[in-house]
Formats: C-alpha cells, structure tokens, sequence
C-alpha cells in the first residue's frame, strides 16, 4: 500500500485554534490546565501549563490531584493525541519542519528516552528536592511566550536579565534551528508532558491498527509522520502522537478499542 | 486493556478532576498561574 489520501488541512485548522483559544487574553479560564504545553505566564495566557501547575503541587509538597485526573482520563482516552493536535508548542515545531529542507536528519527513535529522564529527573525529583519548578527555568516554550513578550511589555523586567535568560535564548534558538533539520525534536527527546501521556498510548481507547496483508512495508508512513515513525513496526509506538497522518495510507486505520471509525480504502488489484 | 476497564479509568481520571476541585485544586493553580512566573521569563 502506499499514501493514496490527499494531504487534509483539518489537523492544522485544529491546531491553529488551539493554539489561538490557549491564547486569546481571556484569563477566566486560568484555573483550568490546558491538556497541552502553553506557558501560563504568556501575556495571552488563557488557561494553566500543566506542567508548570504540576511542579508547583511539588513545590508546595501537595498532591496534585486534578492534574493527575486530567492526565489519566486525556491519556487513556486519547493516548498522546494531545501532542499531534492541540500542543501549540507542538504546531510550531511542525510549521518549522514545513519551513526547513525537506530531507530530514535523525529519523530514528533512539534517545526517545531521555523525555522519561526530564520528567522524572528534572520535572519530579529535582524540583521537589530543590522547592523551584526546574523545568520551567529551561523550558523554551516558556521564552517564547513568557520571556521574550515579558521583557519587552515590562521595561522593569530588563534590569533583572542575567544569565538565566539568556541561557533560555540559547536553548529556544537551538530548539528552533533543530526543529528545522529534524521532525519535532522537543516532543521526541525532550517533551517530560508527552512522557506522561507516552505509557498511554498501549492501552488507549484511540488505537491504531496496520492491515498486515495489504502493507507492503513501502515506509510512505514514516515519510508523512511527523516523529519519522513506521505505525507498521508498532502501532502502539509511546513515541506516536496519533496525529493521524499515517491513516492516508489505506492499510492504516484508528480503531476505538474495537470500533473502528477510518476503515481502509477498498482495494483495487 | 478491555474497553470497560479504560472506561472505568477515564471515569477515574474525571473523579480525581472533581475531588481535585473540591480539595482547592484549581485554586492553587489559579494563584499560581495569576503571578508572573519568573521562572519561565528566565528571571532568577
């Protein structure tokens, strides 16, 4: 088999609108987490990061109850779809690969663990033995939304720059220079919210399954994916966004525990 | 993992949204979210 789909604008469209609600100024929502990673000091700022909400429970050494709902109810339903879908930091990765020159590098999945290191390591136990939310001092989401925009609306900010922020620069510009030359590289090296919902995606309920008959192995999958993934080696991969794209191919359909919505293409000999 | 069994855990996850709620959950994520994090700008 091979992509016989046309390319759709519908996981674009709903990233784009993500992005804007996360980001649309109107702070009622503050309380609530967003599912995806959106800095909460952005001046535009609508709704919480989770992941800078969880730090903080570990930094006030309380248990973060809503979060972890939030985390398991998102998770078992949808795997890691929040990543494919919803994650602004996640669209302007995929708006640079767009940008960037199509022969990409590092197509593997080799050092995908060390997103389980940051979040276990940096956004757990180091934050909780040092009572500062660490992650959030190196996060480049953050200097795109909240430290650049921050600094230029407050003057009274500029006096307090040091070596952190621009140690945060650095971080943001080799994050953007790397998501040029390889498909999303925060989400798949870095990401410690894609490692929680990561484990989910074995059991979800939103599943992928390869026809193994009519996959030929042709790899057109791991071209349209934007993790450089083959769904035929493992569908269930906790490196899939499930962004869907890998369903162009008539071979590749998503299946609700059973339920299938997208069945294959019929096949023409 | 069988579909009730998911069912059963993404009603699990909505319980601890809601007992997260009434412990004050949102309102600690609401005072923190309303400062402005000076981790984030990058600000020690």
């Amino acid at each position: 088999m091979a992509i016989t789909r046309p390319i759709s604008p519908r996981r674009t469209v709903i990233q784009a609108a993500a992005t804007a609600f996360a980001n649309s100024g109107f702070p009622a929502l503050k309380m609530c987490p967003y599912p995806g990673l959106n800095c909460y000091a952005c001046p535009l700022a609508s709704v919480a990061c989770p992941l800078g909400s969880l730090q903080n429970f570990f930094v006030l050494r309380q248990i973060p109850y809503a979060l972890t709902g939030l985390f398991l109810a998102v998770g078992a339903a949808f795997g890691r779809a929040v990543c494919g879908w919803v994650c602004p930091f996640g669209f302007l990765q995929d708006i640079l690969a767009r940008i960037g020159p199509r022969r990409k590098r590092l197509r593997t999945q080799r050092g995908s663990w060390l997103r389980y290191v940051v979040l276990v390591g940096v956004a757990g136990l180091a934050t909780y033995a040092v009572g500062a939310p660490l992650f959030c001092k190196l996060c480049p989401a953050g200097t795109l939304q909240a430290g650049i925009p921050q600094v230029i609306l407050r003057p009274g900010l500029r006096g307090l720059i040091g070596a952190l922020y621009w140690a945060k620069l650095a971080i943001l510009a080799a994050f953007f220079v790397a998501a040029l030359l390889v498909k999303r590289p925060f989400c798949r090296f870095v990401c410690p919210l894609g490692a929680i919902y990561s484990p989910f995606n074995r059991i979800s309920l939103m599943q992928l399954s390869v026809d193994r008959t009519a996959c030929t192995q042709c790899n057109a999958c791991k071209h349209v994916c934007p993790v450089d993934l083959c769904v035929y080696q493992d569908p269930g991969s906790d490196s899939c966004i499930r962004c869907l794209e890998c369903t162009r191919c008539p071979a590749v359909k998503v299946s609700w525990r059973g339920k299938a919505v997208s069945e294959p293409a019929t096949l023409t000999q | 993992m069988r579909r009730n069994a998911l069912l059963a855990l993404i009603a699990v996850g909505v319980a601890l949204m809601v007992l997260g709620g009434l412990r004050g959950d949102y309102w600690t994520i609401l005072a923190n979210a309303r400062t402005i994090c000076l981790s984030c700008i990058g600000i020690e």
